[in-house]
């Protein structure tokens, strides 16, 4: 590389990422701080990060008991991965046909996939309400999976991963006798580790993040989703209690924040798989 | 490869895709033809008389100052978060790409509101933007500058949301514009130099620039898509207001769907809110197309 | 002797804690080319980039013309260069390819600016100078019908003409050229080669050629410079590299098929001997010491019955290469591996398995000893060392 950068460019540079990084963090730190101070100083205290009296015990205690926050975090995890058990689970074998195996209507399956990707889940909420109404699965934690277990675009991309694996290996495993389906999950999804594991984090992030979902098909407290927990604590909250709701903000997102920084890279790779799409 | 090898992996290859087939069947393809289906009509949700409208649906959707309003919002709305998000990621790439010992540092402070919950960080938002005692109105005293009313007012409703909306997509746009510049090639930059570009400036424009085409231009879609499903910050901090200044799209069709319970005009806005999104990617495509070269 | 037109003195250079150049010193005199060769990894590319200015180094100095440039930015050294991957603009035709090289040095940035750059008549009289030197170095490289085609639409061997054009059309003072004809074929390599050398003739410019192809730098270069571990082993006319290597690695890496080498055993003054077979004498050397003969395939003779300084070999096979043959064999009782180059006819009348004797041209023996270093050896009455008189 070209050696010009001079020690005034590079400062220059690292003020400005410097100053990016205050904003950025800005609401992270304010919220944080904010969770610690009592409802009367967050009205009073202004700019100030420190509190002069410390109600760290009586947000959080708020912030766990006016909804079922640990319940409500174990619904996420559980719902999360579920969803991601179920979408590699049907994803892989198909997008291992599409990639490897030739038969008549291959290219129509991928057409359908790809029309698949055009359609957001949100446009579809309606009838799948509907139907789910019809059924009685409102108001469980299955509906909240269901919906999820089909992802095209997990298909779409393991699709494009397993096309780079070598054919000899497939043929090779065939002529040792394991049949189509012991290939999928004995050859192929220990090959397709990295692909299968990127896509893992961007589905989690998607669908803890989601709200639409969970906010038309439940209604209880105790089978809310984070982000429609907090919902109902902004409800159920009298007043500005902006000290108990920071706390339930920390609460809240402390899960993938701790499992983000754990696991950087493997995350931002995850995340921008978006980035393969189309 | 005679035909019983054929049939024989014909058939391994229905038995892996049923599943998944089945499921594209009732999870995708009915409920978009129902949503079809029902938007012609003017059905309501838990009452099964309907009547059947055909195509005047959609005439009456265009009339309706509600869809419109909804439709102008989230415009607006994307047209204020897409320019800045983009420009700040492209920016923040820059400076971080040319960073070498604490790189990965900034990269995943940038990063951090990516990862961090939506509807979380817009309370925190709300709380920031507090007219009296939000920390953003005391910054802005203390530089002698006079508070703002940021989600209150239905004029800065918008902007307020934007902000928020950039804040948490920068981070982003950072990564894929960081992934994009790692891929051009170096020897660019080395012919660049012995060609006469001295400048940070003339580098940018000979090399950066045109060789960043196809991933600012993902950018730009992946963004403005992202935009135009806007949700959480209007569902948490706004609902639609004040004056319905923050109806946007998403929120108007789950309004009219799950609140009012008008399904059949929900679907109409829905199949529109598809078209809208369909039409955005065949323009990227298209583009795509159009300016793709190989390095 | 015209004086030294670019001169690299007592370079240094380290990444971390590996040491890629260590007092690497080069003197290339005005028009010359110079060949840089060497195994990958031995810091060639690296010198390359270090006489161009893309990477500074730790210490040493890059001298053009008699004015030392080491502090001086590339940009403005006033040398062009050749990409191994020819990087060449994918958005911008060829024309405006070989074209920017000019456009950065004659025009300021308003006038390169693409609206106004086109109102201002002194910038439109400068662009039409540039075409017109564009077409020139297009017209020398047979290129002029592909100017307005882009990188993507061409082949490989046109872009790395057009790579050409870019460099030729500045008239620097020095061309660098970094392996530009690796990424080709075979055939368009061998025909390329000629082409380039024609260049550099026309232009009559100093030139820098890397390359990792022996056989490349032995027949496009004035001189030679052998490379290996950071360090200039021998810097020489073609001629001399091949007949007269100062460095075990050099004879190695030079010549195809490789050269063959011997370990022997030095008994009385002198005198080498493969097991109990006297092979040579003469040599500059005592009793005991551990020496490698070399002797190229070309000069090595054959023959049916025992003669005097020969050894014996088992013939492995024989490989028909069309104009010539190689033979491969075995020497007996030590297990080296020898080739030696016949005539098709001859190698028709020996068989495999067969018992031969290998005869070394004593006139072309080549000896090294501790360190790879040449060992001297005395023929009647010349002396054959390792170097020859400038």
């Amino acid at each position: 590389m070209i050696v010009h950068s001079s020690p005034l460019m590079r400062a220059t540079r690292l003020v400005l990422m410097a100053c990016g990084a205050v904003v950025v963090l800005f609401p992270f730190v304010f919220m944080v701080s904010t969770s610690l101070k009592p409802q009367s100083e967050v009205f009073s205290s202004g700019l100030a990060l420190i509190p002069q009296k410390w109600a760290f015990v009586e947000n959080y205690t708020k912030a766990l008991t006016r909804i079922p926050m640990l319940r409500i975090l174990w619904n996420g995890a559980v719902v999360c991965a579920a969803i991601v058990l179920f979408q590699v689970l049907f994803a892989l074998p198909c997008a291992y046909a599409l990639a490897k195996l030739r038969f008549r209507g291959r290219e129509w399956i991928f057409g359908m996939v790809m029309l698949g990707l055009l359609v957001p889940i949100h446009a579809i909420s309606i009838p799948l309400y509907a139907a789910a109404r019809s059924m009685y699965l409102l108001n469980t934690l299955a509906i909240l999976i269901i919906p999820f277990t089909l992802s095209v675009f997990a298909i779409f991309l393991f699709r494009q991963f397993i096309k780079t694996i070598p054919d000899d290996l497939i043929l090779a495993a065939r002529s040792d006798g394991l049949g189509e389906s012991a290939i999928v999950w004995r050859i192929i999804l220990p090959n397709a580790w990295p692909s299968a594991s990127a896509f893992a984090i961007f589905s989690v992030v998607a669908h803890w993040n989601d709200l639409y979902w969970p906010l038309i098909s439940v209604s209880k407290t105790h089978l809310a989703t984070p982000p429609l927990g907090l919902l109902f604590f902004r409800a159920a909250e009298v007043g500005d209690d902006y000290g108990a709701l920071m706390a339930a903000t920390v609460l809240i997102t402390a899960p993938l924040v701790l499992f983000f920084l754990f696991a950087q890279r493997l995350f931002i790779e995850g995340m921008t798989m978006s980035g393969l799409k189309g | 490869m005679g035909p019983r090898h054929d049939t024989h992996e014909t058939r391994a290859a229905y038995w892996l895709c049923v599943p998944s087939l089945l499921l594209m069947l009732l999870l995708l393809i009915l409920p978009t033809l129902a949503v079809g289906a029902l938007s012609l009509t003017d059905a309501e949700l838990g009452s099964s008389s309907y009547n059947f409208l055909g195509l005047s649906a959609y005439s009456d959707l265009l009339a309706d100052r509600r869809f419109i309003r909804a439709f102008k919002n989230t415009a607006i709305y994307v047209g204020l978060v897409t320019p800045a998000s983009v420009f700040l990621g492209l920016m923040l790439a820059l400076l971080i790409e040319a960073e070498d010992s604490l790189r990965s540092f900034f990269r995943s402070v940038f990063f951090l509101p990516v990862v961090a919950l939506v509807v979380a960080m817009a309370s925190v938002w709300q709380y920031l933007m507090h007219p009296t005692f939000g920390p953003i109105n005391l910054l802005l005293n203390a530089m002698g500058l006079p508070s703002v009313n940021w989600l209150g007012s239905s004029d800065n409703v918008l902007p307020a949301l934007a902000i928020i909306g950039v804040w948490q997509a920068m981070g982003f746009n950072m990564v894929l514009f960081l992934a994009g510049l790692t891929g051009i090639n170096s020897d660019l930059y080395a012919a660049a130099e012995m060609d006469g570009a001295r400048s940070r400036w003339s580098r940018f424009w000979t090399v950066t620039w045109p060789m960043l085409g196809p991933t600012t231009l993902f950018v730009l879609t992946i963004t403005v898509i992202n935009a135009v499903k806007v949700f959480e910050t209007v569902a948490t901090l706004t609902q639609g207001g004040p004056a319905k200044a923050s109806e946007v799209l998403l929120w108007t069709i789950y309004q009219e769907g799950f609140v009012f319970l008008h399904i059949g005009t929900a679907s109409a806005m829905a199949v529109v809110f598809i078209v809208v999104l369909l039409t955005l990617l065949l323009i990227q495509t298209r583009l795509l197309e159009r300016q793709v070269h190989y390095s | 002797m015209s004086e030294a037109s670019l001169e690299l003195r007592n370079i240094e250079k380290s990444f971390g804690a590996a040491r890629i150049l260590s007092g690497v010193n080069l003197v290339a005199k005005s028009g010359e080319f110079i060949a840089l060769v060497g195994p990958s990894g031995c810091g060639k590319s690296t010198l390359l980039r270090i006489a161009a200015g893309l990477e500074a180094p730790d210490s040493g100095d890059v001298v053009l013309n008699g004015r030392t440039v080491t502090a001086i930015r590339a940009a403005d050294r006033d040398m062009a260069m050749v990409f191994q991957s020819y990087a060449l603009y994918p958005h911008m035709t060829a024309r405006q390819n070989i074209a920017l090289p000019l456009a950065m040095r004659r025009l300021n940035a308003w006038q390169r600016a693409p609206m106004l750059g086109w109102l201002n008549p002194l910038a439109r009289a400068i662009r039409v100078g540039i075409q017109r030197d564009v077409e020139n170095a297009a017209a020398i490289l047979k290129i002029s019908s592909l100017l307005d085609r882009k990188p993507a639409q061409m082949s490989g061997g046109q872009r790395q003409r057009v790579a050409l054009g870019r460099a030729l059309v500045r008239q620097p003072k020095a061309f660098l050229m970094d392996e530009p004809l690796s990424n080709l074929d075979a055939a368009l390599r061998v025909h390329t080669r000629a082409e380039i050398v024609e260049l550099h003739r026309r232009a009559g410019v100093v030139t820098l050629y890397v390359t990792h192809d022996q056989e490349e730098a032995l027949s496009m270069a004035d001189r030679v410079a052998v490379m290996m571990g950071g360090r200039i082993l021998q810097i020489a006319t073609p001629e001399e590299i091949y007949h007269d290597p100062n460095h075990l690695d050099v004879a190695s890496f030079v010549g195809s098929p490789r050269i063959n080498l011997i370990p022997v055993s030095v008994t009385a003054a002198g005198l080498a001997c493969l097991g109990d077979t006297p092979v040579t004498d003469g040599l500059a050397a005592n009793a005991g010491d551990k020496i490698v003969l070399g002797v190229r395939p070309e000069d090595v003779l054959l023959h049916r019955e025992r003669q005097e300084w020969c050894a014996p070999v088992t013939l492995q096979r024989v490989e028909f290469l069309g104009a010539e043959a190689l033979a491969h064999l075995r020497s007996v009782g030590h297990d080296e591996l020898l080739i030696a180059r016949l005539a098709p006819q001859a190698a028709a009348a020996f068989h495999a398995g067969e018992t031969l004797f290998i005869a070394p041209r004593q006139d072309r023996i080549l000896a090294f000893g501790a360190g790879g270093m040449r060992v001297a050896r005395l023929v009647g009455a010349s002396v054959h060392t390792g170097r020859h008189a400038a």
